[in-house]
């Protein structure tokens, strides 16, 4: 299976792209799942019908789905909810149900959310043999936080696992000593065992968007100023994660020579493609039917 | 008869030496556990008293399996005001 994420500066077109993927893909007879994370989601306008967080099938081999993050912020709360009363019996002490209410404000939540969906997105689409994942991104700011969320996470993870050892080891010395015997603690102890956990989950799912031959980030631009330094932000950021950037589509080509020159220079390890404007809207099977892929990346 | 109990008596006398001995060695470092263990709650949980802390979703995933560190965090509050006390209890009197 293949992942693709499409990122870039709003109104640049990666939901018209991700789209034209995802249709000209599955006519060569490829399973395709197409899911935009982006919370204003433009798909159902792209394809003119009404698509919401269940799979539709748009044609044979496409199905598209638009994952609503609330749902995902709700679920994941509710679910860490349940399992605090079921420990802590005196939460009402704590007030812990207003703060609930209050946390889906909380910073972080949003890219976790965008984290859990994709999560569970790889997963469901790794059982159905799906051969082409792929995710309209939100914009660059979301986008890049939630690239950067397993690495930041994993921080303080290992940070958290190294200080919860040495505890544990003052505690074993503790019991060795009075008992005579080892407790085995290190090995018992729920926190160090959840931690792990965690550190496994964001591990695994780091090294697929690292993994070049299962992810592949395209970076779509047109040939403005803005929208490429946005797209050089993209680039710097990403880099510093270690995530490769094989594509990069120039949308909206005008015929520039220079823009197009320097957009080499810039993204040397890439393959540039091309997609020149286009006149009248893009919608519809019929029309994404007529249009060709980018110049350049054809193949994938 | 006599002599016989006289020896267990010994006996059981130096083996309370020894726990005696074993839980005043290990006091101290219980009582850095303690201090480490309020600390490690606290990083996790200091969201709550305005510290600088992880992103939320880790504090909430690790919530759940910290119910004694949480407890010990509550009773360090509780506490606050007499933390000397509880120093010099561990250290013994100069």
């Amino acid at each position: 299976m293949k992942i693709l994420f499409f990122v870039g500066k709003g109104g640049v077109g990666k939901s018209t792209l991700s789209a034209l993927y995802a249709v000209k893909l599955a006519r060569r007879g490829k399973k395709v799942f197409l899911n935009s994370i982006d919370p204003a989601h433009n798909l159902h306008d792209i394809f003119c019908i009404n698509l919401s967080s269940t799979p539709r099938e748009i044609i044979p081999g496409l199905a598209a789905v638009e994952t609503d993050l609330n749902i995902w912020v709700k679920k994941y709360l509710k679910e860490t909810e349940r399992e605090l009363k079921s420990v802590y019996k005196y939460q009402e002490a704590f007030n812990l149900h207003k703060y609930f209410k209050t946390l889906k404000y909380a910073p972080g939540i949003e890219e976790y959310a965008v984290f859990l969906a994709l999560e569970d997105t790889v997963k469901e689409s790794k059982t159905e043999d799906i051969d082409f994942l792929i995710f309209d991104t939100p914009p660059t700011a979301l986008t890049l936080k939630f690239f950067a969320l397993p690495s930041v996470s994993l921080i303080w993870l290992k940070e958290l696992k190294i200080f919860r050892q040495t505890i544990l080891d003052k505690k074993e010395i503790i019991t060795k000593i009075k008992s005579g015997t080892r407790g085995g603690l290190i090995e018992k102890d729920p926190v160090l065992k959840r931690i792990d956990t965690l550190i496994a989950r964001y591990e695994e799912f780091f090294s697929v968007l690292k993994a070049p031959h299962i992810s592949s980030v395209f970076v779509v631009l047109n040939p403005f100023k803005l929208s490429r330094s946005e797209s050089l932000l993209i680039q710097q950021e990403l880099t510093n994660l270690g995530i490769n950037i094989p594509y990069v589509i120039l949308n909206k080509y005008t015929g520039d020579d220079e823009f197009m020159h320097s957009l080499k220079k810039e993204f040397k390890d890439s393959i540039i493609g091309i997609m020149e404007t286009q006149n009248g809207e893009i919608e519809g099977v019929e029309t994404l039917d007529s249009l060709e892929l980018p110049v350049g990346i054809e193949q994938l | 008869m006599i002599l016989k109990k006289l020896w267990e008596k010994a006996v059981l006398f130096f083996k309370d030496i020894q726990i005696v001995n074993r839980e005043n060695a290990t006091d101290i470092i219980e009582f850095e556990v303690e201090e480490l263990e309020n600390i490690f709650a606290l990083l996790l949980f200091g969201s709550f008293i305005g510290m600088p802390s992880p992103p939320v979703y880790i504090s909430f995933e690790l919530l759940p399996v910290m119910e004694n560190e949480v407890n010990l965090m509550f009773e360090r509050v509780n506490l606050s005001y007499d933390a000397l006390a509880r120093l010099t209890n561990v250290l013994g009197e100069p």
